[in-house]
């Protein structure tokens, strides 16, 4: 026997340690590039079923290049992310398989899932005119194109259009009203010189702190600011009313093309679609419940009811492309 | 940002080097400081720092990157600028003076030129791993040519052209030495001849020493005192019970575990590369090493999708082969072999510059005295090299250690599911802006990174005194 | 004779408590003077060197050159770089980012005379050739030769050497000793030597002065401080001695080895150490001769014995190598002494 026998045995052990065994078990694996407020509602599916749930975490893109590398083999069940243009963006990739379940056709509205039923809505999100509750009266607001008015000129804060939430609402609006007409209301919000600011919460800390005057957020950003300082001087206001209705977004799951445990797949998303799952995910994050049965936090409600835009939000995937173009065509950075 | 580090980074050196002052020896250490704290870590306690500030100006926009940037990574240039400012024999300093350069003259015409290689090295290297720093620049939300490979990916799902664009940094990367080295033609900066004594500090007096004094103190202040108090008072205002529950144990033990199976493999695989080059001379092996430490100028986030690649093909190889032993299925992807590979990747070079430097000083003579005492071959390695090699064994390895434990994007895509990180924990917190929740593994990962900066630091006095 | 370098009572402590590295040391270097400070290590020499040079600030005393006064202990100090005194360093401290002529350049003023004068120097030292060259591509002695022309090069009030040749091999030492040597007396140079070998000194200086702990013992012509050294220090530093023990008689010293010339102002009666070179000592062969021969080492051109007199006292003694004794011979022993030098015993 040579001497290097034994080192490759111990070489190959020490290997077979390290990688990760494929096993069948009754559990649900979760890649998951959400980050926040899910895991009350995960916890309670546990409980209630006995399957497990395991999460992998990542953004979107990454997670999205491992399950297409890890292909057929892939241990995931379940892809959970934020952002239909993702969801859509997955589906088209392959990474999705279609769900035929009348319980997630009748917990989540039509135009918050996927017509070829690859992805649900879980939670929604309006992204919309946020103002100075100092220096703004709402009835000085109206519409996002209104946004573009020279009155706003320094007083406007965006994110960078590259911003995942700003493709989709710039996708919508050229779904809403073609190409020519989005590509004026980013003119508009361009030529007010419009403070580019880095995070959702940060445009809100800067309206308060009066470095602007309005901007454009989600909506449970608010909420999660008004949980912590109730006099915040942010207020909310629904855009598009009059018109098609506020723009609003999805975080959503759909079951992998390959996953191994796909009935407790569907059992999961069912379960995250219920009334008892949902009203979790809205008090935890402060989204909107997809499922109308249930109720939002009780900051949310207090904003009042508003018209969502009905659109089908698979329209932020379909015209993401046509979004980047066009806000580069127009300087919008 | 490189010239910030430059500027900031070889005054420090020049200043702690050349003069003496309240504080200076103390400086003369402390001000590597910075370097404990990720640049991801930085950046997030600037911006919460600076949270609600109407009347600061914006840190969010370029000069905040900027300054972020410079402030974590002017120690690399600092400390190889001080180093090659002692090594400069005090004649080289006294010959031009008494050729009629003052001293500040004489520091333009002389130390400064002769510092250039290690000053430049140290700045490309600043300038390497800012580029390679995904996370720094995602907080910002401020572009550079490194979010725009991984948004070319992310966001296009153009593996391709995220491919390219990565092999265009790293020929980036890869110019700047190249043209330091051409520069260079045929001088030489190797200067200390043989008893040369070390440049002789001045004293500084009065309001020179003061300002000496605050400059530092305020760089230090800034880029390390500050930044930590921050993370201190958040970590407190959570509640230190809070956060020391069991998941942070966890995390904890997960996260050294993990480091230190790296830190082991890759020190490994350096030493049975060094060894190699210092056997073979011919110029594939040397070619061969030189290309393997590459990795060290990709960002993590190229590697980890380009070792995705190869992981996936060897998957579908293993599977098949196992399927016909009839051994049940395995995944390297998202596993901790595949981990360990895109480390291995990426911090190759570390282990290999750290060793094969410290086998360069083994002197032949000395493998020659051991052949003609009749140790040869694998006893020579065991007998002669890996004691005298131990020191530098244990520096890679810690250095490794603390390296792949800050290591960010490679980890989050290529981890086992479940396996979480401190590096992991602070990014899933500070992307839902949950500044509090991030300082505790912050504070931790910045206390380990004091580890080896300390050891270094007392390794060097050991040396030099 | 001008003084063109005049240290006068200079002292230099380093450390509270530590003795003095120069301690009220005096000097005058006259124009064109060649002046060798030779001493052990840790005698001064080099800190003199880097007091006049302007690296170390005097604690006490007054350093003048050429007439102007660069250092008085606490009231004044002129800059290295207004001293107008050239350098040359025992590492040499050739820049190494610079060619050979560049550095020779260094310490010139820009302008059409700079080339001519880089060239001009680099011929004085027979390097006309080695302009474009960088001092990694020189030999030691090639360099060290630059680096003379360029302390030359801006024709220095006053040029100082620190152990310049002690990085040399020994027979390279000798040519660049010669090369230097010519280019001094060439240019009217005035320089300090510090060397701790002494027949560097004795070779190159005009005057040499020994150190030992931050003073001058003796200084003076190379033949005085050899043949009539002032004490038994150094007597023993400048080369091999041997003190034969006598006592003073009205006409000369009597000695084991018989009775010596008359020494100047000996004390009649007073019991001396005579001191006694190698090259005064003579042998020949005798079997019944008192002498025994106990030590031989070959030296080329010269044979160094080490003879043993019956009172067991050692004397070294150098014969011609044409004819060679075996160690354990015989001698007759005799000494000739052209200058009597005789040390009181204490």
């Amino acid at each position: 026997m040579t001497p290097w026998l034994p080192a490759l045995l111990v070489a190959v052990a020490f290997t077979a340690a390290l990688v990760s065994p494929l096993v069948a078990a009754d559990e649900v694996v979760v890649y998951s590039a959400r980050h926040y407020g899910q895991e009350p509602a995960f916890e309670a599916f546990t409980n209630q079923t006995g399957i497990a749930v395991k999460v992998l975490t990542g953004d979107a893109g990454p997670l999205f290049e491992r399950l297409k590398a890890e292909g057929g083999r892939s241990p995931a069940d379940v892809l959970l992310t934020v952002d239909a243009g993702n969801l859509w963006n997955a589906a088209r990739a392959g990474l999705l398989s279609p769900v035929t379940s009348t319980t997630l056709a009748g917990n989540v509205p039509a135009h918050l899932r996927d017509p070829e039923n690859k992805w649900f809505g879980l939670t929604v999100r309006a992204r919309t005119i946020m103002y100075s509750t100092k220096k703004v009266a709402p009835a000085e607001l109206s519409t996002y194109e209104a946004l573009g008015d020279p009155k706003w000129k320094g007083r406007l804060c965006l994110r960078s259009s590259g911003y995942i939430y700003n493709q989709s609402l710039v996708a919508t609006l050229i779904k809403r009203h073609g190409e020519p007409r989005t590509e004026a209301i980013l003119k508009g919000w361009v030529a007010n010189d419009p403070k580019l600011i880095q995070g959702d919460t940060k445009i809100l800390e800067a309206i308060a702190a009066g470095q602007c005057d309005v901007g454009i957020a989600n909506s449970y950003y608010l909420a999660r600011l008004l949980a912590k300082d109730p006099n915040v001087p942010v207020g909310i206001f629904w855009a598009n009313q009059q018109i098609h209705g506020t723009h609003v977004n999805v975080s959503g799951a759909g079951v992998t093309a390959h996953a191994r445990n796909r009935a407790s797949a569907i059992r999961f998303l069912e379960f995250l679609s219920s009334v008892e799952a949902q009203q979790m995910f809205a008090t935890q994050s402060m989204e909107f419940p997809v499922n109308p049965k249930a109720e939002a936090h009780p900051i949310v409600r207090s904003w009042g009811s508003f018209r969502q835009d009905d659109i089908n939000v698979a329209s932020a995937g379909e015209f993401q492309a046509a979004a980047t173009r066009l806000s580069d065509r127009v300087g919008y950075r | 940002m490189g010239a910030g580090s430059l500027l900031l980074g070889t005054g420090l050196a020049w200043l702690v080097s050349a003069y003496r002052f309240p504080g200076s020896s103390l400086f003369a250490w402390a001000l590597v400081l910075p370097l404990a704290l990720p640049a991801y870590v930085m950046g997030f306690v600037l911006l919460g720092f600076f949270e609600f500030s109407a009347w600061l100006p914006d840190v969010r926009g370029w000069w905040g990157v900027t300054l972020t940037m410079t402030l974590v990574y002017y120690p690399y240039v600092f400390v190889l600028a001080r180093a090659a400012f002692q090594e400069q024999a005090s004649s080289l300093m006294e010959a031009a003076r008494s050729l009629g350069r003052s001293r500040p003259r004489a520091f333009l015409a002389v130390a400064l030129p002769l510092a250039r290689p290690a000053i430049v090295a140290g700045a490309a290297l600043a300038m390497m791993e800012a580029l390679a720093d995904l996370g720094t620049v995602s907080l910002f939300g401020h572009r550079t040519l490194t979010e725009t490979v991984y948004r070319t990916w992310a966001g296009m799902f153009d593996r391709i052209a995220a491919t390219q664009l990565a092999s265009l940094l790293l020929v980036g990367a890869f110019a700047l030495l190249v043209i330091e080295r051409a520069t260079r033609g045929a001088r030489h900066f190797l200067n200390r001849p043989r008893g040369g004594r070390q440049l002789v500090n001045v004293t500084l007096e009065g309001g020179s020493a003061v300002a000496a004094t605050a400059a530092c103190a305020a760089v230090l202040a800034l880029g390390f005192v500050l930044p930590v108090a921050q993370l201190v008072v958040w970590a407190w205002s959570r509640g230190l019970a809070a956060g020391m529950a069991q998941t942070f144990t966890t995390l904890l033990i997960d996260t050294a575990w993990l480091a230190g199976g790296a830190a082991i493999v890759i020190t490994l695989v350096g030493l049975a590369l060094a060894y190699a080059r210092r056997l073979d001379r011919s110029r594939l092996t040397q070619l061969a090493t030189e290309f393997s430490a590459m990795g060290y100028a990709v960002p993590g986030a190229v590697i980890a999708v380009g070792t995705l690649g190869p992981l996936a093909f060897a998957d579908r190889a293993l599977a098949s082969a196992l399927r016909t032993i009839g051994v049940g299925d395995v995944l390297l992807t998202g596993s901790v072999a595949g981990i360990l590979f895109a480390y291995l990747v990426r911090f190759l070079a570390v282990a290999l510059q750290g060793l094969d430097a410290a086998l360069v000083r083994i002197p032949r003579s000395m493998d020659e005295a051991a052949q003609s005492l009749g140790v040869a071959g694998r006893r020579l390695l065991g007998r002669v090299h890996l004691p005298m090699l131990r020191g530098s064994l244990g520096a890679t390895m810690l250095l490794l250690w603390v390296e792949t434990m800050k290591e960010l994007p490679a980890t989050l895509l290529l981890r086992p599911i479940g396996l979480k990180t401190l590096a992991i924990e602070i990014w899933e917190r500070t992307s839902e802006s949950l500044w509090e929740e991030a300082a505790l593994p912050a504070l931790a990962l910045v206390l380990v990174g004091l580890i080896p900066l300390l050891v270094v630091t007392r390794l060097t006095r050991r040396t030099s005194g | 004779m001008t003084p063109q370098l005049v240290v006068t009572r200079v002292g230099r402590v380093f450390g509270d408590g530590e003795p003095p590295a120069v301690d009220d040391l005096s000097l005058t270097v006259a124009r064109g003077e060649i002046v060798a400070l030779v001493g052990p290590s840790g005698c001064g020499k080099t800190t003199t060197l880097r007091l006049v040079a302007g690296f170390e600030r005097p604690d006490a005393g007054e350093i003048r050159i050429a007439d102007a006064v660069v250092a008085i202990a606490g009231r004044r100090f002129v800059p290295p770089e207004h001293r107008h005194v050239g350098v040359v360093f025992q590492d040499f401290a050739l820049f190494p980012h610079l060619t050979a002529g560049a550095n020779v350049g260094f310490g010139l003023p820009p302008g059409r005379e700079r080339l001519t004068r880089i060239r001009q120097m680099l011929d004085l030292v027979g390097l006309g050739d080695a302009a474009d060259r960088y001092p990694h591509q020189l030999s030691g002695g090639q360099q060290q030769r630059v680096a003379v022309a360029r302390a030359l090069a801006p024709a220095p009030a006053l040029l100082l050497f620190d152990e310049p040749f002690s990085n040399l091999d020994a027979d390279l030492r000798e040519q660049v000793r010669a090369v230097v040597q010519t280019a001094l007396r060439a240019t009217g140079s005035t320089a300090l030597f510090v060397t701790h070998d002494q027949e560097e000194a004795l070779e190159l200086g005009d005057r040499v002065g020994v150190m030992a702990r931050g003073r001058i013992e003796q200084l003076g012509p190379p033949d005085e401080v050899y043949h009539r050294p002032v004490n038994r220090f150094v007597a023993e530093f400048l080369g091999a001695a041997a003190f034969l023990p006598g006592v003073v008689v009205d006409d000369g010293i009597r000695t084991e080895l018989g009775l010596t010339a008359h020494p100047e102002d000996a004390v009649v009666g007073s019991q001396v150490d005579v001191l006694v070179r190698p090259d005064d000592v003579t042998i020949s062969p005798a079997p019944t001769g008192p002498g025994v021969l106990v030590g031989r080492v070959f030296r080329g051109s010269e044979v160094r014995y080490t003879v043993e007199l019956p009172s067991g006292l050692r004397l070294p003694c150098s014969q011609a190598s044409a004819t060679t004794m075996p160690a354990g011979t015989r001698v007759h022993v005799g000494i000739a002494l052209h200058h009597v030098v005789a040390f009181p015993r204490d």
